[in-house]
C-alpha cells in the first residue's frame, strides 16, 4: 500500500525564485485498490509520482510504501515499486529479452526466474513476435507493452503509472487498462495518472484531483460526484477548478 | 556496494557501445585506418620532396670585380650552376637563383698565394632549395680555400698541423636508447594522454549525456540500484574503452611508425641511425601509471558530460577539457621541467614527467610511487565527485536552460539569470581574455591597462551579455538597497578582513614562499604608480574600479548564474574559488579565493551587489594605502611582515569580523528582501 503525508516538493529555479510543485498531498491507495490521479498537463501529478516512486526526495513530507517510509531506504523499496512515466523509455540497442533480463538482474533476480517470468509476460501481453527485436524497432504500442513488461517483471506489490495509456491507440489502451483491472484483482496497490477521465471512470475506486501543484479533492467516485453535484469526472473537476478560481480572485 | 549488480550494468553498457556504429567508428574506426592512412601519405609525400630536393642542382650568381675567379672555383662544385641574371638580387629574392655569392676584393692574388678575399653568401633561410645551395657553395669555398691555405703553408716549409696546436674532438656518449628516450619522452605521453581521452571521450558522453537524452536514465533510477553502483558501472564501462582505445591507438601508432621506419630505410638505401629501443621495465611501468591515468581522466569526463541534457551539448562540454587537459601534458613536455617534490604532485604533468624519465632510465621507485599515488587520489576524489553528481536529482533530472541554442535575441525567454552552465563557460572566455588580452594592455601602459581591463574587458562584456541574453539586470546583479546592518556588519567584516589576510599571508609565505622580484615587482607598481599619476588616481583604478567591475561579474553574473545550479553555502565556495583562480597567480589563489567567499557571503546574506562592492573597496584601499606607504607614519608595516600581527590585534580583528557576521545576519532576518533559499537536504 501507498501512504502520502503532507508530501510537498519544492524546485529552486534561480535567486531564491522557488516553484512549489506539489503543494502538500495527503492520500493512501490500499492494497487491491486503482486510485486514479487527473490533472492537466503541468499540474504536478508527474512530480508526486516520482517522489512516491522514490525517484525524487520530498521537500518535506513523508511517504510510505507498504509501511516503510521510502526516505530512509530509497533503494531498497523500490523493489516493491513498479514505476512506468513518460520517462522511462527503453534501451534502444537491447532486445525486448535482453532488456527484461538485463532489469530482472537489476532487480536481483536469479537468471532462470527471469526466463520463467519473460516467458509468462510474453504470454500475458501478447508480445511473442518482437521479443528479440531491437527496442528502437518497435511501435509505440509495442514499446509500452515491454515497458509494463519492465515494471512487473519483479511482481512488486505497488505499480506507480504516469500516463501509461499516452499516446496509445484504442486497442492497446484497452489491454493496457485491463491489465490494471487484472493486478487490482491480484492484490495490488495501484496509483495511475491520466488525463482522460473516462479511463479513471472506468477503472479508479478513488480518484484525486490535482491542479497547480495542490490535490484538491481525495474521494470515492461516487461521493465525489454527489458532493459535486454532477455525473461524470470531467464536470466535477471542471466545477472544482471554477470554484478555486473564483476563490482566487 | 553489489559486485553483481555493478558487472550486470558493466555489461549492459559495453554491450550498448559496441552497438552504437557512431561510437564504434570513432574509437575504432579511426585509430586502425585513419591514422595509418595519414601517416603513410604524408611520409610519402616527404619522401619524394626529399629525394627531389638531393637531386635538384642549384643556381648560384656571383658579383664583383672578382667574380670570373669565383666561378671557375664554383664550376668544380657537384650539383652547382653557374647563372648569369641580369639583376642577381632581384633574381635571388624571385627564386630564379637559389643563392648569391658577392665577392668583396679581387682573389687574383689570393690564388697566386697572397692577400686574402672577403666573399659573402646570401640566401634566402624560408626556402629549404636556398638552405641547401648556400651549403653547397660555402662546403665547394671551403675547400678551395683548404687547398689554397695547405698551399701557403707548403710554400713557407710548413705542415698544415702548424695552424693548429689543438685538435679538438667531441663524442656523444649517450646511449642510442637514450637519445631515442628523450625524443620519445616528449611526444610519446602527450600522444598517450591524447588517446585515452579520445577513448573515453564518446562512451563518457554516451553513458551520461547519451542516457539523459534518450530518456532512459529515469527508468535505471526506478530500479533498486544504488547511486554508487550505477556511476560505478558506468565508471568502468568508460575506463576500459579509454584504456582499450589507448593502447589500440598506441599500437596502431606504433606498427605505422615501424612501417615508416621500414620503408625509409629501404628507400633511402641505408639505416636509420635511431634505435627504438623501450626497456622492458619502463614499459610495464608506464601500462601501471596509465590505470590512474585514465581513472583520472574518465572519471572527470564524466563529471563533465553528466551536465550536459544531449550529446551533442555534452560534446561542447568536453571537448574544452580535451584543450584543458593537453596544457599540463605540454608542461611535461617542456626542455627543463623535472620530476621534483612540487612536480610529482601535479596531475596529468607528473605523469608526463615520469614517462619521459621512464624512457631515459632515471626514475627511483620513490618517484614512480608518488606519481601512481597521486595520480590515484586525484582519480578517486573525481569518481567521488561523479557520484556526488548523480545523487543530485536537479542534475540527474535537469533541464538546465544552457547556451541559448538560437542566437537571435528575439526568441530568447527573458531570465533571472545566465544559469550556471553559461556562467562557467564564460569565466572560462574571460580567464583567456584576461591572460592574452590584458596582459597586452597592461604592458603597454599599466594604469590606463588596469582600467581597461576592469570597465572595458570586465564589466562591459558581462552587462552586454546579460543584456543580450535577456537576464533581468537588477535581479542578477543583487541592485538592491541592503540592510542597514547588513550595510554595518559589511564595513565591520572588511576592516577585520585586512589584517587576518595579511595574517594568513605571512603564514602562507612560510609554506610557499613568495619570490623576491614578484613582491618587489608588485610593490613598485603601486609606489610608482602613487608617484606618477597621483593616489587619488591610483584609488580610482586599483579599488573602485574593480570594485565594481569584478563584483559585477563574480558576485553579480556568476554568482546568480551558479545559484540556480547549486545551494547558496556551495555557490559562496564555488565563487570564492573561481575568484582566487581569476588572479592567475599561485601565490594569490587562496587569499583572494578566501576574500571571495566572503564577498559572495556578504552579498548572499544582504541580498544587495553594494555591501560587495563597499567591502572590495575598502579591501583594496587599505591595501593600497598601506603598501605606498601613505599611512607609514603609524603601522610599521615591515616590521609586520617579520613578525605577524601581535595576537591582540587578531583576536580583535576576530571579534570585529564576527561582529560583522552577526550584524549581516542580523540584517538578512529583518529584510524584506527573500531570503537565499535554505540548503537542501539529501
Amino acid at each position: 500500500m501507498i501512504s502520502a503525508e503532507g508530501l510537498r516538493k519544492v524546485f529552486y529555479a534561480s535567486r531564491g525564485l522557488e516553484v512549489v510543485a506539489v503543494k502538500g498531498a495527503t492520500f493512501s491507495v490500499d492494497a487491491g485498490e486503482v486510485f486514479g490521479l487527473l490533472g492537466p498537463n503541468g499540474a504536478g501529478k508527474t512530480t508526486l509520482l516520482r517522489m512516491l516512486g522514490t525517484i525524487i526526495t520530498p521537500t518535506s513530507g513523508i511517504c510510505r510504501i507498504n509501511g516503510q517510509i521510502t526516505e530512509n531506504a530509497p533503494d531498497s523499496i523500490r523493489k516493491e515499486i513498479g514505476f512506468l512515466s513518460g520517462n522511462t523509455k527503453l534501451y534502444g540497442r537491447l532486445t525486448a529479452r535482453e532488456l527484461l533480463r538485463y532489469f530482472g538482474r537489476l532487480y536481483d533476480m536469479a537468471d532462470p526466474a527471469i526466463a520463467i517470468r519473460t516467458a509468462e509476460l510474453a504470454e500475458l501481453l501478447q508480445m511473442h513476435d518482437f521479443l528479440d527485436r531491437r527496442c528502437e524497432a518497435l511501435s509505440t504500442g509495442q514499446t509500452q507493452k515491454v515497458s509494463i513488461a519492465r515494471v512487473i517483471l519483479h511482481d512488486p506489490k505497488v505499480l506507480i503509472l504516469d500516463e501509461p495509456t499516452l499516446g496509445l491507440d484504442i486497442m492497446t489502451s484497452r489491454s493496457i487498462l485491463d491489465f490494471i483491472l487484472l493486478a487490482k484483482g491480484r492484490g495490488h496497490s495501484i496509483i495511475f495518472s491520466t488525463h482522460h477521465m473516462s479511463e479513471a471512470d472506468y477503472l479508479c475506486d478513488r480518484v484525486g484531483l490535482i491542479y497547480e501543484g495542490e490535490l484538491m479533492a481525495v474521494d470515492e467516485k461516487a461521493a465525489l460526484l454527489a458532493g459535486r453535484g454532477v455525473n461524470n469526472l470531467h464536470d466535477a473537476f471542471l466545477s472544482l477548478v471554477d470554484e478555486r478560481e473564483r476563490q482566487a480572485s | 556496494m553489489r559486485r553483481r549488480i555493478v558487472l550486470t550494468i558493466l555489461k549492459k553498457e559495453l554491450l550498448d557501445t559496441i552497438r552504437d556504429k557512431r561510437t564504434l567508428i570513432m574509437m575504432v574506426g579511426v585509430p586502425i585506418v585513419l591514422y595509418p592512412a595519414m601517416m603513410i601519405i604524408s611520409m610519402q609525400a616527404m619522401l619524394v620532396q626529399q629525394t627531389g630536393m638531393e637531386d635538384r642542382t642549384s643556381k648560384v650568381a656571383v658579383m664583383g670585380e672578382g667574380a670570373a675567379q669565383v666561378k671557375t672555383w664554383l664550376k668544380s662544385v657537384e650539383k652547382l650552376e653557374v647563372s648569369e641574371p641580369g639583376d642577381p638580387a632581384a633574381a635571388l629574392s624571385s627564386e630564379e637563383i637559389d643563392v648569391l655569392v658577392k665577392v668583396e676584393g679581387n682573389p687574383e692574388g689570393v690564388a697566386n698565394g697572397t692577400g686574402n678575399v672577403q666573399i659573402a653568401i646570401q640566401f634566402d633561410g624560408a626556402e629549404i632549395d636556398s638552405r641547401k645551395a648556400s651549403d653547397r657553395v660555402e662546403d665547394g669555398l671551403r675547400k678551395v680555400s683548404e687547398k689554397l691555405r695547405d698551399a701557403r703553408l707548403a710554400t713557407a716549409g710548413l705542415k698544415p698541423d702548424f695552424i693548429e696546436p689543438l685538435k679538438l674532438k667531441t663524442e656523444n656518449v649517450a646511449p642510442a636508447t637514450k637519445t631515442t628516450g628523450t625524443i620519445l619522452g616528449s611526444v610519446l605521453p602527450m600522444l598517450l594522454i591524447l588517446m585515452i581521452a579520445v577513448g573515453a571521450f564518446y562512451p563518457a558522453v554516451d553513458v551520461t549525456a547519451g542516457e539523459k537524452e534518450r530518456g532512459t536514465f529515469e527508468t535505471l533510477l526506478s530500479t533498486p540500484t544504488t547511486k554508487s553502483e550505477i556511476v560505478t558501472g558506468k565508471f568502468l564501462t568508460v575506463f576500459a574503452l579509454a584504456m582499450l582505445v589507448g593502447l589500440l591507438n598506441l599500437t596502431s601508432m606504433a606498427a605505422t611508425m615501424a612501417f615508416m621506419l621500414n620503408q625509409l630505410s629501404s628507400q633511402l638505401d641505408k639505416a636509420i641511425p635511431v634505435e627504438i629501443q623501450f626497456p622492458p621495465m619502463a614499459a610495464v611501468a608506464m601500462v601501471l601509471v596509465m590505470l590512474p591515468l585514465s581513472f583520472f581522466i574518465t572519471a572527470v569526463m564524466m563529471c563533465i558530460a553528466v551536465f550536459a541534457k544531449s550529446f551533442k551539448e555534452a560534446q561542447n562540454y568536453v571537448t574544452p577539457f580535451l584543450m584543458v587537459l593537453l596544457f599540463p601534458a605540454m608542461l611535461g613536455s617542456f626542455p627543463g621541467v623535472e620530476l621534483t617534490n612540487a612536480t610529482q604532485f601535479i596531475p596529468v604533468t607528473n605523469v608526463v614527467l615520469l614517462f619521459r624519465e621512464l624512457l631515459t632510465g632515471s626514475v627511483t621507485a620513490d618517484q614512480f610511487f608518488s606519481v601512481f599515488m597521486s595520480t590515484f587520489a586525484f582519480a578517486l576524489l573525481a569518481l567521488q565527485f561523479a557520484s556526488w553528481l548523480f545523487q543530485r536529482e536537479e542534475v540527474i533530472l535537469s533541464e538546465d536552460k544552457g547556451f541559448p541554442l538560437s542566437l537571435n535575441r528575439k526568441y530568447f525567454r527573458p531570465r533571472a539569470s545566465m544559469g550556471a552552465s553559461m556562467a562557467l563557460g564564460y569565466f572560462a572566455i574571460l580567464l583567456i581574455v584576461l591572460f592574452y588580452l590584458a596582459s597586452l594592455v597592461q604592458q603597454w601602459d599599466l594604469i590606463w591597462g588596469l582600467f581597461i581591463t576592469q570597465w572595458v574587458f570586465l564589466l562591459a562584456p558581462t552587462v552586454l551579455l546579460l543584456w543580450f541574453v535577456k537576464v533581468d539586470l537588477k535581479e542578477a546583479l543583487s541592485l538592491r538597497r541592503p540592510p542597514l546592518a547588513g550595510l554595518l556588519g559589511t564595513v565591520c567584516m572588511a576592516a577585520s578582513a585586512l589584517p587576518l589576510l595579511i595574517q594568513f599571508d605571512i603564514y602562507q609565505n612560510k609554506v610557499l614562499p613568495v619570490p623576491k622580484e614578484f613582491e618587489e615587482a608588485f610593490a613598485q607598481l603601486l609606489s610608482s604608480g602613487a608617484s606618477n599619476t597621483g593616489l587619488f588616481t591610483l584609488l580610482f583604478v586599483v579599488a573602485f574600479s574593480p570594485a565594481v567591475c569584478e563584483e559585477v561579474v563574480f558576485r553579480g553574473a556568476l554568482l546568480s548564474g551558479l545559484r540556480e545550479r547549486l545551494n547558496p553555502w556551495v555557490a559562496m565556495i564555488a565563487v570564492g574559488l573561481l575568484f582566487g583562480l581569476f588572479h592567475l597567480s599561485i601565490f594569490r589563489i587562496v587569499p583572494t579565493a578566501l576574500l571571495g567567499m566572503v564577498l559572495t557571503y556578504a552579498v548572499v546574506r544582504t541580498g544587495s551587489l553594494y555591501t560587495g562592492i563597499l567591502m572590495h573597496f575598502i579591501n583594496n584601499a587599505a591595501s593600497i594605502l598601506l603598501a605606498t606607504g601613505s599611512v607609514q607614519s603609524w603601522i610599521d608595516v615591515s616590521a609586520l611582515e617579520k613578525d605577524g600581527l601581535p595576537a591582540w590585534a587578531l583576536a580583535g580583528a576576530a571579534a570585529l569580523f564576527a561582529v560583522g557576521v552577526i550584524l549581516v545576519e542580523t540584517g538578512a532576518r529583518n529584510s524584506r528582501s527573500p531570503a537565499p533559499p535554505r540548503p537542501q537536504s539529501d
